[in-house]
């Protein structure tokens, strides 16, 4: 289990059994999707008491919404972390995109949770999804203010970039021995590169480390 | 998937003459019609067996001579709507005698013909097809490792740069979410507009900028 992201070391008794619920749900919801996902199977597989799921949750749906929340507010944090300080979008697309694979392997469950899980939530995954998906489509496109002119590249490119990113982690965590990321974050920030700055640009990604 | 659109018009009354396996046919295809119907309209998880023999208008025991469940039911959709979107590229493809860069837009022109021809269908196997979960995965990775041999084979003997060999897979990974959104956000009618789009990202890596422009720009 990768555990919960919680701020500050210091949290009382009720935080600690919610956290432990929480990591619980998100494993479970990856392994055997939302539907299949009981408040006594979670709190089977988070060691809590009876009765523990609904003093924090009124039911698997409201779980996921927390749990959406706190997954969401924890990779954006990392990530403005990351790319803060750089001024070259280029640079701050590799500190981003190196940091969004680190904290995926690292956190698997998260990551499964978020890209693969969510998909076969319903609505709720789905409306989840396309909201972070929007917030990073403008960041990626904040590229064309290093252009000289910006309409020249595709109004939809951000929305492309997103999109191998998403396949590369979706078909990573769909099974359980997926292509690692590390590996093909060249590739990918050649693809990327390319659209907004042209292939010669994009071409020099490889010669980086990932 | 026309076929299983028209197949959703009832059979005239007095249809004995035709021969068994017809008649079973022209079930099978309502059924799968009427699927990608709800598929569509309500999302892969609430719908039910109910649904789909009310939409296709048969009796449950027709669905069930045809299908063991909900899912197998769509896996025989998303596997048709597939083949069909594969082999309209490919025909695309083969049907234009110019370089790499027109064929590439040939084939992703013929492919949003495909999609566009059929929305709910659309709809139903790129939308609805990752709402199944885990059980789609071994599908999933065939129909993108199916497009880029595609891919692949288009672009042989069209530029000497070495690029890894897993570049075309992730291109058209791409473009299967590029148009997953588009469709997710209800502009199914709307899709063949994303030509010009799709060809320059599907090209890109391969040409130059200013050949993938030209190809994606070409009337």
């Amino acid at each position: 289990m990768s555990g919960w992201p919680v701020a500050g070391a210091e949290v009382d008794a009720a935080a600690r059994e919610r956290g432990r619920i929480l990591a619980a749900f998100v494993e479970l919801v990856g392994e055997c999707g939302l539907k299949e996902v009981t408040a006594t199977a979670t709190i089977a597989r988070a060691g809590t008491a009876p009765g523990s799921f609904e003093r924090h949750f009124a039911d698997p749906e409201e779980c996921f919404e927390v749990a959406w929340d706190g997954l969401e507010a924890a990779y954006l944090e990392r990530l403005a972390a990351a790319y803060e300080g750089f001024d070259d979008w280029r640079e701050r697309f590799r500190a981003a995109s190196a940091a969004t694979v680190r904290l995926a392997e690292a956190h698997p469950d998260w990551a499964r949770f978020l890209t693969v899980a969510s998909l076969a939530a319903g609505d709720n995954g789905r409306r989840r999804q396309r909201a972070i998906g929007r917030h990073l489509v403008a960041l990626l496109d904040t590229a064309r203010e290093q252009l000289d002119d910006p309409a020249a590249v595709p109004e939809v490119t951000g929305r492309w970039i997103l999109g191998i990113f998403f396949d590369r982690f979706y078909r990573r965590f769909a099974s359980p021995d997926g292509p690692d990321l590390v590996s093909q974050l060249p590739e990918l920030r050649f693809l990327a590169v390319s659209c907004y700055f042209g292939t010669e640009a994009g071409l020099a990604e490889f010669g980086l480390q990932p | 998937m026309a076929d299983a659109v028209g197949a959703r018009k009832r059979a005239r009354p007095g249809g004995h003459q035709l021969r068994p396996e017809v008649v079973a046919h022209h079930q099978r295809q309502r059924i799968l019609a009427g699927a990608a119907a709800v598929f569509a309209e309500r999302g892969y998880r609430q719908v039910t067996v109910a649904d789909i023999v009310k939409s296709a208008a048969v009796a449950r025991a027709r669905f069930y001579e045809n299908f063991a469940s909900k899912e197998d039911c769509f896996f025989a959709l998303y596997d048709s709507a597939t083949e069909a979107a594969l082999e309209a590229t490919e025909n695309g493809c083969e049907g234009q005698q110019g370089e790499f860069p027109d064929r590439v837009r040939a084939g992703l022109q013929a492919l949003l013909a495909n999609l566009e021809s059929d929305p709910a269908l659309a709809r139903s196997w790129i939308v609805e097809g990752p709402a199944v979960g885990t059980a789609i995965d071994e599908r999933f990775e065939r129909l993108i490792g199916d497009f880029a041999v595609l891919l692949r084979r288009g672009r042989a003997g069209a530029d000497e740069t070495e690029l890894p060999d897993t570049v075309e897979e992730t291109v058209v990974g791409g473009l299967y979410w590029l148009l997953y959104y588009a469709l997710l956000e209800g502009r199914p009618k709307r899709i063949g507009k994303l030509l010009p789009q799709l060809t320059e990202f599907a090209l890109i890596p391969f040409v130059s900028t200013e050949t993938a422009r030209n190809a994606a720009a070409s009337p």
